[in-house]
Parts: structure tokens; sequence; C-alpha cells
């Protein structure tokens, strides 16, 4: 099936998102540029996924800097959610601050994402917060 | 060797920005500003520049242009958004485009789209505004760089994008852009002051009565707010019309005079006093100091009856008393032996807990609280702080006392204004005590509420709605009427002074038509709406969202203002073969961290420690200034700042600065239950032999069972103060009022005597034969 193009006015129709917002995500390497000439360029469907996913996780309370880091972690799961393998358990590892890891079994995580991710968005800014 | 200096980018070239330059006129109260900043692309590639800067906070930003060779093109105020849509738009033709855009009211974004290599543009932004009163003097200022804000961790992003990004701009040690100023004065007092705690000035006198001061130096280096004082007569009330096509204008300046009160404080008069000190890292310094010597005079000014409690905040906050504690000798000395031992070691400027923490709890009924809020005001949550204080003004009145050579002058104003109280400001090396002082005793001053004034017309609309006038301060409130074919000759002022309804009836003069009072009228008006007290005075949430962004958007199109919510624009449309071929490389153009930023000795050094704080500044190398537009010498204040790297800061700093100021000396020998406990080295600073006053205290007749040396020291004190700061009443008065009542007490009851004289009576001949002062500072 032949990937769907769009322009950025029908992005921001689609995602909610200003001309503004998406400009800055393009800037800051969180989605790609657009394909063709320059900036007045066309999306994918590739990038329409990524401000889709990005919206849904800012509707759950995640702000940009931890969207961008959930959004690495899917990319590379190695460095930034480790799934590790004991035993026939599955855990799945995220680093709350260096030292501090939360282990969170493969299943209830699967089942329980959005609670796990508002543990860990508190557990960090608790974290930050004592931090400073 | 690598010939080029300076801060350049990853491709070495140098930063488009080469200056910026300032122009403009004060006349009485008033000022008409421009600011061009000059860029040139010397790329190979067509750039996108982005500038963040600050204005400042009550400017009504009235115009934006850029000069492109001979071609002028207008900036037009759009919704920011569509404003931004046009921007984009232009730029993916390939066209120039020009953006200015407002983050906070003293911060505004400049982007310059499809900068071709090897181009110049200039662009222009013109505001007016309103100088700031503090007493016999206006005072202009002009901020110059951002200071690093600090924001709350779990601060949400403003639509999809971090806070941060709206309000901090890059950093960097040094660029080689400078700023060159020149203000036109007119209607100064014959022989006024004018003068700059900021910047060395020069100052032109003109036959026909104006002035002209600019920077001591070609180039200065844009890391400091310039500040200008200039000398006025006494303020007092007055009007004035100006009129458009459709309406007419008013403003009238309200100024009532201070009243002191001699009589005792009713008993029914109970006050509670919470003193809020930023301990943030950005107080280091000599900030600090000042600010613990500032608050230990306003603890001894206290009266025995009221209560108080101190908090000092950062990243968290302490206070000294679980709750307000009543003002007695031992809750005085704990509280100073604490204030003592306070560092501005807190870490971030988190504002928003403390004052939480004090709102949460009302006062008991029939208590007045005044919050005296010290701070640089360096937060990125500034909208969070005043809704907080908005919602909340039972809690008590907050006035707020902005420090630093950055001072964040939205925070100190928008909470002042929320709070209902006074601001005031103080740049590193003014005298903050005596600041500190003259805002506590402004505290003291008898509310004025209830203020009306008389429009014309049915349909008008006054702004601010809830005028805060305050005696010895001129409030200036306006008001949009439909043209009136017979206008008023005079405006009627009531108001509530305590008790008691006054009222003053104001003439008006004629100002002409177009003039700024429109502007004012409608920048107040979008100020208004903006902080959420619209025409009918309640607050934000009972009107939708939407409805007052489009007023405001709509009010901002009308009178070509700038908003929140609106930007201004321009497009330089390009022929063909002049289009920009290929994507814009983005630069953004840092700017200097602020003068003395984290305690480095006010314009002093730097720490190494905190270079790592801007990693994401571009890489600073000195390369051969290029700019053409003012950039020939630094001056002597840029050398400073070049000073080798020291590791030790002042951190640590705990022993008391000296008291310079002498005003402040004897306020702070005031004695809680009321007297002065004057010593031998205060007693030398005014050539008085300490043996004598304690032989003349020996030979005070009729003291009954009083400490005859206290009321020899209370009596020689009032008699400095009188004598020496007569023009500073005002400030000593509310300070003292319980140390006069003390002695007025016992020169009452028992009359005591030295030589026969009554005691007042020969201590003020003993000031004026035997004592000299020497102002100082």
């Amino acid at each position: 099936m032949k990937n769907q193009t769009y322009t950025i006015e029908q992005l921001c129709e689609l995602t909610g998102f200003t001309r503004r917002t998406i400009r800055y995500y393009v800037q800051e390497g969180i989605i790609a540029p657009p394909a063709g000439r320059g900036r007045g360029g066309f999306y994918y469907d590739s990038h329409l996924a990524i401000l889709m996913k990005i919206k849904e996780l800012q509707g759950s309370g995640f702000r940009l800097a931890e969207i961008r880091g959930l959004l690495e972690a899917e990319k590379d799961p190695e460095t930034h959610l480790n799934r590790v393998s004991s035993g026939r358990e599955v855990m799945a590892r995220y680093q709350l601050m260096p030292g501090v890891e939360l282990l969170v079994d493969r299943s209830v995580e699967e089942a329980e994402q959005k609670k796990i991710q508002a543990i860990v968005r508190v557990a960090r800014s608790i974290l930050e917060k004592e931090q400073e | 060797m690598d010939e080029k200096f300076g801060v350049l980018t990853e491709k070495n070239a140098a930063l488009p920005l080469l200056g910026v330059r300032v122009s403009g006129e004060i006349t009485g109260r008033s000022a008409r500003v421009r600011m061009a900043q000059r860029y040139r692309n010397t790329e190979k590639t067509p750039l996108e520049v982005v500038y963040r800067f600050p204005l400042p906070e009550q400017a009504a930003v009235c115009g934006f242009r850029a000069l492109v060779g001979e071609s002028i093109f207008e900036g037009v105020v759009e919704e920011r958004e569509e404003a931004f849509r046009h921007y984009d738009k232009a730029l993916e033709k390939g066209y120039g485009a020009y953006l200015l855009d407002e983050e906070r009211p003293n911060i505004f974004t400049i982007s310059l789209g499809n900068l071709l290599a090897g181009a110049e543009v200039v662009v222009e932004i013109s505001w007016l505004m309103r100088l700031d009163t503090e007493k016999d003097r206006y005072r202009f200022c002009l901020p110059t760089t951002i200071a690093p804000r600090y924001l709350p961790s779990d601060t949400p992003d403003k639509n999809g994008v971090p806070v941060s990004e709206q309000v901090m701009p890059p950093y960097a040690w040094q660029v080689d852009y400078g700023l060159s100023l020149s203000l036109n004065v007119t209607g100064l007092p014959a022989a006024a002051l004018i003068e700059s705690p900021s910047h060395p000035l020069k100052v032109a006198l003109a036959k026909d009565g104006e002035t002209t001061v600019s920077l001591g130096c070609e180039c200065e280096r844009l890391d400091r707010d310039f500040i200008l004082y200039l000398g006025c007569e006494p303020e007092t009330s007055s009007a004035w019309r100006e009129t458009d096509a459709e309406n007419a204008y008013y403003q009238t300046d309200i100024c009532l005079p201070v009243e002191d009160k001699q009589s005792p404080p009713e008993e029914h008069e109970k006050r509670e006093f919470i003193f809020l000190l930023d301990c943030s890292g950005s107080m280091q310094g000599d900030s600090i100091s000042h600010a613990r010597r500032a608050l230990e005079v306003c603890l001894k000014a206290l009266e025995e009856g009221w209560r108080f409690n101190v908090y000092r905040f950062g990243s968290t906050f302490e206070k000294m008393f679980d709750q307000p504690v009543e003002y007695t000798e031992k809750a005085l000395s704990d509280a100073l032996q604490s204030l003592e031992n306070w560092t501005a070691d807190l870490g971030g400027t988190e504002l928003f807990a403390p004052l939480e923490a004090i709102c949460a709890v009302e006062p008991d009924s029939g208590w007045k609280r005044e919050i005296l809020v010290i701070t640089d005001g360096e937060i990125g949550n500034e909208e969070q702080v005043r809704k907080l204080v908005q919602n909340r003004r039972c809690s008590g009145r907050f006035s707020v006392l902005g420090i630093g050579a950055a001072a964040n002058d939205h925070l100190v104003a928008t909470l002042s204004r929320a709070g209902q109280g006074f601001h005031g400001y103080v740049f590193p090396g003014e005298n903050i005590e005596r600041k500190t002082v003259e805002l506590f005793s402004r505290l003291g001053a008898e509310m004025i509420s209830d203020v009306k004034v008389s429009w014309p017309g049915e349909n008008n609309q006054s702004t601010p709605n809830e005028p805060l006038v305050f005696p010895g301060r001129p409030t200036s409130i306006f008001c949009r009427a439909p043209l009136d074919e017979k206008p008023p000759a005079s405006l009627v002022v009531s108001f509530r002074r305590g008790d008691a309804l006054e009222s003053i009836t104001v003439p008006i003069k004629e100002a002409g038509t177009d003039g700024p009072i429109r502007l004012f009228w409608a920048r107040e008006a979008i100020r208004d709406l903006e902080e959420g007290v619209h025409s009918t005075g309640s607050l934000r949430q009972e009107r939708q969202e939407q409805s007052l962004r489009s007023e405001i958007i709509a009010l901002s199109r009308q009178y070509g203002l700038m908003s929140a919510h609106t930007s201004m624009v321009s497009v330089e449309k390009r022929a063909d073969e002049d289009r920009a071929a290929g994507p814009a490389q983005l630069r953004r153009v840092p700017v200097l961290v602020a003068a003395g930023w984290h305690g480095f000795p006010s314009f002093g050094m730097r720490e190494p420690s905190y270079e790592h704080c801007f990693e994401s500044a571009v890489s600073a190398r000195m390369r051969k200034p290029v700019c053409k537009l003012a950039t020939k010498k630094m001056c002597t204040t840029a050398k400073k700042i070049r000073m080798p790297i020291v590791k030790k800061s002042c951190h640590t700093l705990t022993k008391p600065l000296p008291v310079k100021d002498n005003l402040v000396a004897l306020l702070a020998v005031q004695r809680m239950e009321g007297g002065f406990n004057l010593d031998a080295k205060l007693a030398a600073r005014f050539k008085l032999k300490f043996n004598e006053i304690q032989a003349a205290g020996g030979r005070l007749e009729n003291a009954g069972e009083e400490d005859v040396f206290f009321l020899v020291s209370t009596a020689l004190v009032l008699a400095f103060l009188e004598r020496f700061f007569a023009d500073s009443a005002d400030v000593w008065k509310p300070v003292t009022r319980k140390s006069r009542r003390w002695l007025d007490h016992i020169i009452k009851r028992l009359n005591p005597k030295i030589d026969g004289q009554p005691l007042m009576e020969w201590a003020h001949k003993y000031v004026s034969s035997n004592a000299t002062h020497n102002p100082g500072r």
C-alpha cells in the first residue's frame, strides 16, 4: 500500500498540534524533517503516528522531556528501558535516576502500562526535586 | 592562527546579530522608546535567526518593522498562531519574513526568516512606557538580558512544548554585539538629578531645555538592566483628555499626600507581618547580606501586640516559627539570631510553595496581614504565582522588593498587583537596606480603598479596574469613553482613607489627538484581561477562556499592540531570483549571563562550576569585532568581567557587612519596647563623644524609674533624624513610631530635664551645636 502523504496543515488538523509546535518537534529532531522541498515538504504516516503517540502521552500527563525518553526507549530498548530476563520471568527495568531503578514484571507492565508510566513520572519528579 | 574571535557558530561564522541601539524620548513620566537590532548573515546559506530578549514589563509594544536596504516592511498584529502561519508560509516560499512574539510581558522573541547570505537587516521595535516613581525621582529601566529562570520540575508543557523553551534563551559568557543608547529627556526641573546606578552616563544639555543622556562608553555589554533616575517635582494630581476618531481617552494621575499617624494605634489595630526572603543561589553574594540587614531593621520596627514570622525559600522553604508569633523581646532576639545564620544556600527559586503555605492559613479575624517578599524573581511560573495570590487575597497584602542586575520585573509587578501591595527595585550597589525600610515604612500607611472616578458617559471603560492608590505615590487610571460634545472640565476622584470618605477634584487638560493615552489605555485594558480582572471586576475563571482571548486579540489588533495572544509579522515578498534556495539554517543568538548571577560579587567574577549550565550555548571564543554598529571598544565593566576565574565564591559569607547608611544604622539600634540604644561607634559617626552623652544621662532630672541613658539616647537619635534626615521623614517616621510614642509618653508624665532644659529641647540644641553628618552613600 502506498504511503499516505500530508501537508503541515493536514498534520495540524489531524493531530491538533499547532504549526509552531510541529516545526519545533522537527527542529528538535523529535520527528524527522518533511520529505521533499525543505520546509514546504510533506509528511508521511510515520510522522503522523509519532505525533499521535505524543498527543496520547501528553493526554496521560507526560511532558515532552519524558515523552522523548519513552520514544527513545521504543527505538532503542537497550539504553533506556532494559528488559532483563531472570529465569522464567521477564522484567522491565525503568531507570528513575542513576542508581535507582524500578523493576516491573513484564506481564504487569503490559497490563498496567499507564499506571506504571505514571509511577515512573512521579518517582522521577520526586527524585529530581530531592537532587536539587 | 585563527583570526576569528568571539561567539561563533558551529561553522566558525560570526553570529548574525551585530548590535543593538536604543533611542527614545522621555517626557515627565512617559517614554517612547525604539530599539534597533542589526543583523548580517556572514554565512553562505540562508539563515533563520532567533533572538530572545527582554523589554520592560510595562511596555506597550506598538511597532515592529524590518528595514532591508531602502525598503521598510511594517509588522502587523495577528493572532499568535496565525502570525506564525504567515511567517512559516513565507519561509516555505523563500520569502523573507520577520516575526515578533511575546513570551511573557517582559520576554520577547524575534525571528528573521530567510536572511540571505551576505544580507543585512535592521529590525526596529518601538514601545511606550510609564516610568516608575520613587519618592522624588522617576526610574526608567531597560532590561538587556534574561537571567536564567527557575521552573518547578512539575511545570506542565504549554502547547506541547516545555515552558523553558519560551523563557530561556541560550547563554554565553561573551558575545560581541553590544548596546548603544541615547535618550532625549524633556521637562526636567532645573538642576534635576540625572544618574544611573547601572552604567556610566554622558549627559548633554541643549538650549531648549532638552537633555540628552547616553551611555558613557560607546558600546556596553547587554548583561544588566540600564537604570536611569531623573529628578522630578513633587507630584500633584492631574488629568488629561485625548481623542481619536471615535473615542475620548482620559488619564488621571492621582497623588495623595502621606499622613503621619501620630496618634497611637487604635487598640483594635492588629497587624501581622510575614517576611519572605529569597535564599536561592541567585541571591548569593552581597544581596543576601544586605537583605538580612534590611530585615533586621524591619523586625526592630515592629510594635508590641503585633505578630510576625520570617520565611526563607529556595528549592525548599523554612520558617522561623511554626506560626506567626507575638512580638516580644524573646521572639525578636530568636529571630535576629536565626537571621544572622541565613545564607543563600537553598538552591532554586521555588516561590510558589512558601506563598501557598502562607496563603493556606488566613489571618485571625480582625488581623491585617502584610507580606513582604524580597527576591530577584527569577522564576518562569509567574502566572501560577499570580493566580495563587489573586485567588487568596484574604490572606493579606503582598509587597515585593526586586533585587539584582536583571530582576524579573514581570514577577515583581504582577505579584504586587495581584497582592494589592507595593513594589520596588534594588540594583546591585544601591542601598538595599534603605530601599527595604522605605518599602516597609509604606506598609504602615493607611490603605486607600474604594477609589471611584467620575468618568463621563455611560459606556466608558476604565482601567485598571482595581486601581491601587497609595499616599505619596502617583497612580495612573485610564478611561475610554465615546466622544462627547461637551467634555467635562474636571474629574472627581472619591476614595476611602481609613474610615473616612474623601474626594478631590482634578481639572482636565486637553492632550490633543492620537497621542499616547489611547495606547496606555489599551495596554492596561489588555493587562486587565490577561491577568483576569475584567471590566466587571470578577475573576477570569468566571468567563470562558476563549472569549477573553478573543477580546484581547480584538483590542490588540485595534490598537496595534502586542499581547500574550498576538504577534507582529511582516513578509518581504521576493522576486523568483531573490528567493532563498534551500532550507534556512537555524541560528539562535545567545544572550549574556546576567552580571552578578549566582552571586559573583556584583560585577565581578565567575565560577567555573556554573559554566556547565551553558553547555548548550555556542562556544565562546574571541574574535575581532566586526559590527559597525557599536563595538569599537568595550567599557571598563567588560574588562572586569573578564577577570580571572576565582574558585572561591562568597556563598559562605556570613559576616555582617558594615552599615554604611547612617539612617539605617540609627534605625538598627531601635529597641523592641521602643527607644534607641546609641553606642560609641554610632555616636562617633555624628562626631559626638559617647562619654559626654553618658554624662548628660547623669544630669537628667525627673526621670523617675526610667533608664536615664535610654532616655537621652532616644532623644538624641530623634534629634538626629529631625535634623539630618528631614527629607526622609516619610521613611523613618512610620518605622520609629513606637519609640516616639514611648518617649512622648514619658515626657508628658515626668517632664525630664537636663541642665534645666526639657529633654527634647536640650537634645535638639546639643545636636545642632555638636553633631555633624556626612551623608556619604
